[in-house]
């Protein structure tokens, strides 16, 4: 009796006594799925039955490459950890890196390639094989060149990283189309440009938290939705156990988690923040801390940012300003932050000019500056990010049937941007939409195919830790576990793609490309240890999950003397009129879902947000006392107008924020994107196309609104019953323990 | 005197918990925390927590043995919030042990208050007692959606509907360590491992280790002036220790 185990036998004895019968019927119903052991003669050299294996990689989850080490067992991944041995993290990780094992056993993952049989939108697929797909795209591909068109084919993606962002920019160069682009919901575009103009570098500069003495963070939400929060957290405890400890102020409307941690919080009205730094700058001048030879025409261009002027459009006391020019003035170093909301308001740009300024009149004629340019990266990298004119634009040739392919690479610009901008028509239009991913999200729907990718715990991947880092240091990321699906690496697709275009790129797959590439970097980087060979290096690389250079001080920025003269600051334009909308709303990054894929994530979505403690949705924050004033309770549902649309969100009553403010998080409200996601409302809705003056980046962080009730009502799930310590020694010091003895 | 209070007497004095082989210390540094939620997340990854689903949430039947409490403290503009982590303080004089009437839980020869999960007939008594609501009942069995369940740690068990659980220290790790000092014939140092939530913390605001070795890290953070304990006053002795936010050295304003 081959398939009979004890449990089967003992049900089958049951079933007998019950009715003889069906006994056959029922062993067939009774019978176990049929399950592998694992042979022990000959077992697979990565399992030993009990033992965990790990396997080092880098995160993918967002663009910091944080070095993660993977717990496996049997085969399959069990725990996500953070390398200690690497530079960026330290062995910390942040929550999103810790569930993108939600993402690699996600229940509604796609596991074959998928063709489109309903119409665009409604995301109704039927299951086909990769060689129908490629030869597909290949012939429409090799079609659209033959007549010349391929300049008509746009590949949008998320930013790509390491060298599959080589590989794809050859392959599109051979394809014969520049539309290699890259599109991110939450860019630091803004500072990029800013960083350009004043100090000529195209890289983030390395904000040295840790040794500073005064941070002073212009709504800069640096520790939970920044660029490399984790690399940032680690930085920011050592600011605090430092001695003696660092002293931190925030200034910003609304309360963020980062902000919560601050020793000062500063309400300024949002859009002064470029005044208040300016003010400050010009502090520094005037109390003499910056004596260069270029004082005057520094002292020219600050001169009209008065104290006043400081004060009025900030909201804030003029004693409250001239404290804060003692502490900038007094302790040092100082590291000014800018953050992602005020550098996306109409005078974003003034803002994130301003506190480069600041720091580089703070930091110039210091010892060590606590804003630096960053490490050169290891691996070379181009900034493709677009913004809005590039979307204009492909809407005008969508139009004009100027676009024959558009292919989505992780990305879901149709979530991030704002209706104005037409992209749902652009999806409908285009002859030929192909997306690569690994869940369906808004966009996908619309594919023609669907191109399933593996996750980054499947995949071979290297990440360079280039933004904002005096690190000098590339990860690999390795396949921790077999794939489970019948997923493709994008550069095994484009590979295949080039081949069967019958132009193949000389590589059989893209681990091979990588670790050709990698020699270039063994070749350049260790000329003259000839004891190491590229073998040994690449499996001490894998197995350490990082290879990094020694590193000699980061150097310090030198500002532009053209770029002095930008110093400005213009009052926020809002649209629309204050008499029909008359609160101020604030649009601001989920702190656990502000990158594309974290609403998909289980974990993160049951995970309490830091500061209302709501799970699944997102809300509407208001100031509780303004609530009261309109007859609203907690969990009422609102309609939110803008100049540009409106939607439908239950209000949260949020003490941190100004009496005729709203706020609203932007990440969920996704009407696809997995069966954990699909809650909420979509703010991206309320947003129109005015761009950051200066740049063509969308102003969305701040817009005017109108609330007006709905007579509905939901019970926001959350955690939390009280919102204050009531008196109970929660905090220390509070109460006097008497010990039992004495009692 | 009845024998009983003797006993509970006997067990109630101060000190006893000295003898134990290790006493396993959770030091929160407060100053450090950002309150980001790393250590729930890693919490949940290891020790098999369900996702409970958007519904369970509002009828407070969640679960998170870590959570990130938070507390305002002022009104707008001189407002403030802060963050305490919550987890099983692990009390030496641990109120939920006395009211168990299975003796469910009980304390463990590492002073570690540990939950027999196959005892628990469900009266929720311990969770009642709790001062600092940290105990979780299983209202229902956990049911994760294929193929989330291949995520799930071999090395702990899930539980069933009708049992209490609540945060173990990561007892999974504390054994482990202990059985690979004890065929190396040491005790378990400082490194050998630590649980979930520490080594997560991308602010390194979080140590464990052990108070028996005075040279351990968190020997040396208890005698920090800023180290309290939540709701001392109650005499629960436990063995989470908080080290309070430090003071700004001046103000700027």
């Amino acid at each position: 009796m081959p398939d009979l185990d004890r449990r089967t036998f003992l049900s089958l004895l049951g079933a007998g006594t019950a009715g003889a019968g069906v006994g056959f019927w029922f062993n067939q119903m009774i019978r176990p799925p049929v399950e592998h052991l694992i042979p022990q003669v000959v077992a697979p050299e990565d399992v030993s039955p009990g033992t965990p294996v790990f396997y080092n990689s880098v995160c993918g989850l967002c663009s910091a490459g944080c070095g993660i080490t993977v717990k496996t067992r049997e085969g399959r991944a069990k725990k996500i950890e953070g390398n200690p041995g690497h530079p960026v993290n330290q062995g910390g990780l942040c929550a999103t890196g810790q569930a993108g094992l939600n993402l690699l056993y996600h229940p509604d993952r796609i596991r074959s390639p998928l063709k489109r049989v309903g119409d665009r939108g409604n995301a109704e697929f039927m299951p086909a094989s990769w060689a129908e797909v490629i030869a597909f795209i290949a012939h429409t591909f090799q079609t659209l060149k033959g007549e010349g068109r391929s300049e008509q084919i746009h590949f949008c993606s998320r930013p790509v990283q390491g060298h599959l962002d080589s590989l794809l920019a050859d392959y599109f160069q051979q394809l014969g189309t520049s539309h290699y682009v890259f599109h991110q919901r939450h860019s630091a575009r803004v500072q990029q440009l800013a960083m350009q103009q004043c100090f000529q570098q195209a890289a983030m500069p390395f904000y040295d938290i840790a040794h500073c003495d005064l941070l002073l963070s212009f709504g800069a939400d640096f520790l939970h939705s920044g660029s490399s929060p984790v690399m940032m957290a680690r930085q920011y405890g050592e600011f605090r156990r430092k001695t003696p400890r660092g002293h931190f102020i925030q200034l910003e409307a609304r309360m963020s988690a980062t902000g919560a941690n601050a020793d000062q919080w500063l309400a300024a009205r949002p859009g002064s923040e470029a005044a208040i730094a300016l003010y400050l700058a010009q502090q520094l001048l005037a109390r003499g801390r910056y004596q260069a030879a270029d004082r005057e025409a520094w002292q020219n261009a600050l001169q009209p940012h008065t104290l006043a002027k400081a004060a009025e459009t900030s909201g804030l006391a003029e004693s409250q300003l001239q404290a804060l020019a003692d502490a900038v003035i007094s302790r040092t170093p100082l590291l000014a932050l800018c953050g992602e909301t005020p550098s996306h308001t109409s005078n974003g740009f003034d803002t994130a000019i301003a506190v480069l300024a600041l720091n580089y009149l703070a930091g110039a004629q210091t010892e060590r500056a606590a804003i630096r340019a960053s490490t050169p990266s290891l691996i070379p990298s181009v900034n493709r990010q677009v913004g809005k004119e590039y979307w204009q634009q492909l809407r005008q040739d969508s139009k004009d049937k100027r676009v024959a392919a558009l292919l989505l690479h992780e990305c879901n610009p149709l979530f991030d941007l704002p209706a104005a901008l037409e992209f749902e028509a652009v999806l409908n239009e285009v002859p030929l939409v192909v997306a690569f991913s690994s869940i369906i999200d808004e966009s996908n729907a619309y594919a023609d195919w669907i191109l399933p990718v593996p996750s980054y715990l499947e995949r071979w991947d290297d990440i360079a830790a280039e933004t904002g880092s005096d690190v000098a240091a590339a990860s690999v990321g390795q396949p921790t576990v077999v794939p489970l699906y019948d997923s493709r690496h994008c550069g095994d697709i484009v590979l295949s793609l080039a081949a069967a275009q019958g132009e193949p790129m000389g590589y059989d797959s893209y681990r091979l490309y990588l670790q050709q590439r990698w020699q270039t970097i063994h070749q350049q980087l260790l000329p003259n240890d000839l004891l190491v060979d590229f073998d040994t290096f690449w499996q001490t690389t894998l197995i350490s999950g990082v290879f990094g250079k020694n590193q000699s001080e980061t150097p310090p920025l030198q500002w532009q003397a053209d770029a002095i003269e930008k110093l400005q600051f213009h009052p926020i334009i809002l649209p629309g009129e204050a008499s029909e909308f008359p609160f101020l709303l604030q649009l601001y990054p989920q702190y656990h879902g502000n990158h594309d894929l974290d609403p998909s994530l289980p974990w993160l979505q049951e995970l309490p947000d830091p500061m209302t403690g709501v799970v699944y949705h997102n809300w509407l924050e208001i100031h509780p006392k303004t609530a009261q004033e309109k007859g609203l309770r907690d969990g009422d549902i609102v309609r939110v107008l803008t100049a540009n649309g409106e939607l439908e969100l239950p209000i949260y009553p949020y003490p941190g924020i100004a009496p005729d403010m709203l706020a609203i998080p932007v990440g969920r409200g996704h009407s696809q994107l997995g069966r954990y996601s699909k809650r909420g409302a979509n703010p991206m809705q309320l947003v129109g196309v005015e761009t950051v003056q200066g740049c063509d980046e969308l102003a969305w962080s701040l817009l005017r609104a109108q609330i007006t009730p709905t007579g509905r009502r939901l019970r926001l799930p959350r955690v939390g019953e009280h919102e204050r310590s009531l008196g109970r020694n929660l905090f220390g010091g509070q109460t006097k323990t008497i010990p039992i003895k004495e009692l | 005197m009845t024998l009983l209070q003797e006993k509970w007497r006997a067990y109630r004095t101060p000190g006893y918990y000295t003898k134990y082989d290790y006493a396993w210390r959770l030091i929160v540094d407060l100053d450090s925390c950002t309150g980001c939620g790393a250590c729930v997340v890693a919490c949940q990854a290891e020790n098999n927590l369900p996702i409970v689903g958007e519904r369970a949430f509002q009828e407070k039947r969640d679960m998170k043995w870590l959570r990130i409490e938070r507390y305002w403290e002022g009104e707008y503009p001189d407002i403030k919030m802060r963050f305490l982590p919550m987890m099983c303080q692990h009390c030496n004089q641990a109120p939920c042990e006395t009211v168990c009437p299975v003796a469910a839980t009980y304390h463990n020869q590492d002073g570690l208050n540990v939950q027999v999960y196959n005892r628990c007939v469900g009266t929720r008594s311990c969770a009642a007692y709790c001062p600092y609501e940290v105990r979780y009942f299983n209202w229902f069995s956990a049911s994760w959606e294929a193929p989330l369940e291949q995520q799930l740690n071999p090395e702990v068990s899930i539980r069933e509907k009708g049992v209490m659980e609540k945060c173990t220290f990561c007892i999974q790790r504390i054994r482990q360590a202990k059985d690979e000092a004890k065929d190396e014939g040491r005790r378990v140092q400082e490194g050998d491992f630590t649980t979930a939530c520490a080594q997560s913390c991308p602010s390194k605001a979080l140590h464990f280790g052990d108070a028996n070795d005075p040279l351990s890290a968190v020997s040396q953070l208890a005698k920090n002036p800023r180290a309290y304990q939540v709701l001392s006053e109650l005499n629960t002795e436990p063995s989470v220790t908080y080290l309070a936010r430090g003071k700004a050295a001046e103000s700027a304003s």
